[in-house]
C-alpha cells in the first residue's frame, strides 16, 4: 500500500506511526488538488460564469459523494476547517438554548476540542458542567445515560479515544440518552472513528458530528460537521458574511437555506474535492478490507510490546482500534520518542492533548503509536528494536 | 558539543542525579511546569548574602529534564544571584554538552525556568 502514498515512497526508511496526528496522503488526493487548480478554480457558488459553475459542481458532488458514504442527505454535511472548529462552532450555535439550570455532561475520555468548548459553555450560561469518569474495568463510559436527567441538554463523547484507542458503542450509548431525555443533544467526537470504522448514520440517535479530513486520509485543513437536519433547522448561523445570507439589508438580515447558512466565507473547494475523492479511492480498494488489515497488525503490535514488557493502557477487549498508548518502566515518552526517531520511527509521546485523561490515569503522558493499513511487520519490529534500544540506553 | 543527546555525561546524571532531594531550610522555592509534556521540577534553594549555600531539587521528567537539573544543581553552588540570573539556554547547552534540538529544547528549559523562579519567591520564615 506504501507505494500509492508518495510520502512513503519516497521515504522508504521512514516508518510512521503517527497516524492518529494525521495520516499520509495518497496520490489521489495530492493530484486532485492539482486537477481542480488546473481545471476548476473559481469562488463556487458566487460566479455566473461557466467556469464558477464547475466549481460549484464539483463542490456539490463532494458533499454528496461524502454524505453518501456516511448514509445521510447532502444538506446535512457542513464544511468547516475540521473536528476542533465543527464543535467550537456547535457550542457557540447552541448557546442560547442554555439555561441555568441546564447541564451539559461530557467525558474524561476527551480530546480537549471535545471538552474546552463544553466547559466554558457552561462557566458562560452559569450550567452545571458534568463529566464522566474514565474507568478502565467498570466501563463508566457505556453508561453516560446514568448522568442524564431532564436539565441535561448537551452530551459529548468521543467515537474513538485518541489515547488508548478505545471505541465507544455510539449508538448504545445515545439510544439509552434519548430513552432518558429525548430532548438531549447528543453530539460526538468522530475525529478518530471515521479511519477506522465505517459509518451508517441512516438510523442514528446522534444529533451533531464532527470530523476532520486529515485523519482520513484527506488534506489538512478542511473538516465537517454531520448535523440531524431537523436540528439544523433549529440553529442559528455560526459564523457571519458571504454567501450564507439571503438578503441584507441596512436593518435586517435574513440567511440562505442549509446547509449554506452554516458556510460563511469561501470554502477550500479543492481540499473538499480531494478528500471526496480519496474517500472514492478507499471505497475501490475496499475500506473494510483496509480496515480488517490494520486490526491484524494491530495484535501483531501488541503482541511484540508485550513480549517488551510494555504496559498498555486498555485493549483488554476487542473494542479497541489501531491506536495503542503505552509506558516502559523508567524509560520517559520523550526520551523513548527521541531515540525511535533515531531508528526513523515516527510515534508521539506527552498528554495528546488529554490532560484530565491524564489526571485519572495519574500519568505525565504516554508514548502512543497509532497504525494505519499502509503499515507493515517491519515498521512494528523497528519500533520494538527502538525500544530496546531505549532500554539499554536508559535503564 | 555533540548532536548525540544520549551522552554518557547525560546519562549518568540522569540515572544518579545529584541534590535530587529536598533541602533544610530553604529560603527559595520554585517551581516550572511543562505544558508540552506534563513534566514538573522543582527547585529548593538556601541564600545568604546572595550567594546560593544550599540547592535541592525533585521532580519528574525525562533523562533530558532530569540529567540537566542534576548538573545545573552542580553549577549554581555559591554562585551568586547575579551569575545565576544571567543564564540562559546556550548557556544549558555548554554545561550538559549536548546541542538540543529545537523539539526538545522545553526538556532542559524546565529546570532552568524552575531555578529561576524559585530565585523570585522567598519562603516565609
Ligand atoms: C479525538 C480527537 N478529537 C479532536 C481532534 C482535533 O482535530 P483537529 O485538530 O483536526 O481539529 C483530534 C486530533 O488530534 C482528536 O484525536
Amino acid at each position: 500500500m506504501k507505494k500509492h502514498f508518495p510520502l512513503l515512497k519516497n521515504q522508504k526508511n521512514l516508518s510512521y506511526l503517527d497516524n492518529a496526528a494525521t495520516t499520509q496522503k495518497p496520490k489521489i488526493c495530492i493530484d486532485s488538488i492539482k486537477e481542480f487548480y488546473e481545471t476548476s478554480n473559481a469562488n463556487s457558488h458566487r460566479g455566473l460564469y461557466a467556469l464558477s459553475l464547475k466549481a460549484t459542481k464539483i463542490h456539490e458532488w463532494s458533499r454528496q459523494y461524502i454524505s453518501k458514504y456516511l448514509h445521510v442527505k447532502s444538506e446535512e454535511i457542513i464544511f468547516t476547517k475540521g473536528t476542533t472548529e465543527g464543535l467550537n462552532m456547535i457550542a457557540i450555535a447552541l448557546e442560547p438554548i442554555i439555561k441555568k439550570s441546564d447541564n451539559i455532561i461530557s467525558t474524561e475520555l476527551e480530546h480537549h476540542a471535545n471538552f474546552i468548548p463544553w466547559q466554558q459553555l457552561a462557566k458562560r450560561k452559569d450550567a452545571k458542567f458534568k463529566v464522566v469518569k474514565y474507568n478502565e474495568e467498570k466501563q463508566e463510559l457505556n453508561n453516560i445515560s446514568k448522568l442524564v436527567d431532564k436539565n441535561t441538554k448537551i452530551v459529548a463523547f468521543t467515537g474513538m479515544s485518541n489515547v488508548t484507542g478505545e471505541i465507544l458503542n455510539i449508538e448504545n450509548i445515545s439510544k439509552k440518552i434519548k430513552l432518558k431525555n429525548p430532548k438531549t443533544i447528543i453530539i460526538v467526537d468522530c475525529a478518530q472513528l471515521l479511519a477506522h470504522k465505517k459509518l451508517d448514520l441512516s438510523k442514528s440517535n446522534v444529533d451533531f458530528m464532527a470530523f476532520s479530513a486529515h485523519k482520513f486520509y484527506g488534506p489538512l485543513g478542511i473538516g465537517f460537521v454531520y448535523g440531524k437536519y431537523k436540528q439544523l433547522e433549529k440553529l442559528r448561523p455560526f459564523l457571519y458574511g458571504g454567501n450564507m445570507i439571503s438578503k441584507v439589508s441596512n436593518k435586517e438580515s435574513t440567511w440562505n437555506s442549509i446547509p449554506y447558512k452554516f458556510e460563511a466565507g469561501t470554502i477550500d473547494t479543492a481540499n473538499v474535492y480531494a478528500f471526496a475523492k480519496t474517500i472514492e479511492w478507499l471505497e475501490i480498494k475496499d475500506v473494510n478490507k483496509l480496515f480488517k488489515k490494520e486490526e491484524q497488525l494491530k495484535k501483531y503490535a501488541l503482541k511484540e510490546l508485550e513480549k517488551t514488557g510494555a504496559k498498555i493502557i486498555g485493549h483488554k477487549n476487542s473494542n479497541y482500534g489501531s491506536v495503542i498508548s503505552f509506558s516502559i518502566k523508567n524509560i520517559h515518552p520523550h526520551d523513548l520518542a527521541t531515540i525511535a526517531d533515531k531508528h526513523n520511527v515516527c510515534l508521539r509521546a506527552g498528554h495528546h492533548c488529554c490532560q484530565p485523561l491524564m489526571d485519572r490515569l495519574e500519568i505525565p503522558g504516554t508514548t502512543r503509536i497509532s497504525i494505519s493499513f499502509y503499515n507493515n511487520k517491519e515498521d512494528i519490529n523497528k519500533l520494538i528494536k527502538a525500544i530496546k534500544d531505549a532500554k539499554r540506553l536508559l535503564e | 558539543m555533540t548532536e548525540e543527546i544520549y551522552k554518557e555525561n547525560i546519562l549518568k546524571e540522569n540515572k544518579r542525579p545529584k541534590n535530587n532531594h529536598k533541602i533544610i531550610k530553604p529560603s527559595h522555592e520554585g517551581e516550572h511546569n511543562n505544558h508540552v509534556c506534563g513534566d514538573i521540577i522543582n527547585f529548593q534553594l538556601r541564600i545568604n548574602k546572595n550567594i546560593i549555600q544550599a540547592v535541592g531539587w525533585t521532580g519528574k521528567g525525562c533523562a533530558l529534564c532530569i540529567g540537566c537539573a542534576s548538573i545545573l544543581s552542580e553549577e549554581i553552588k555559591n554562585k551568586s544571584i547575579n551569575e545565576v540570573q544571567k543564564l540562559e539556554f546556550s548557556n544549558l547547552e555548554n554545561l550538559i554538552k549536548v546541542h538540543v534540538p529545537e523539539s526538545r529544547s522545553e526538556c532542559i528549559k524546565t529546570p532552568l525556568f524552575a531555578l529561576k523562579n524559585s530565585l523570585k519567591i522567598k519562603k516565609g520564615k
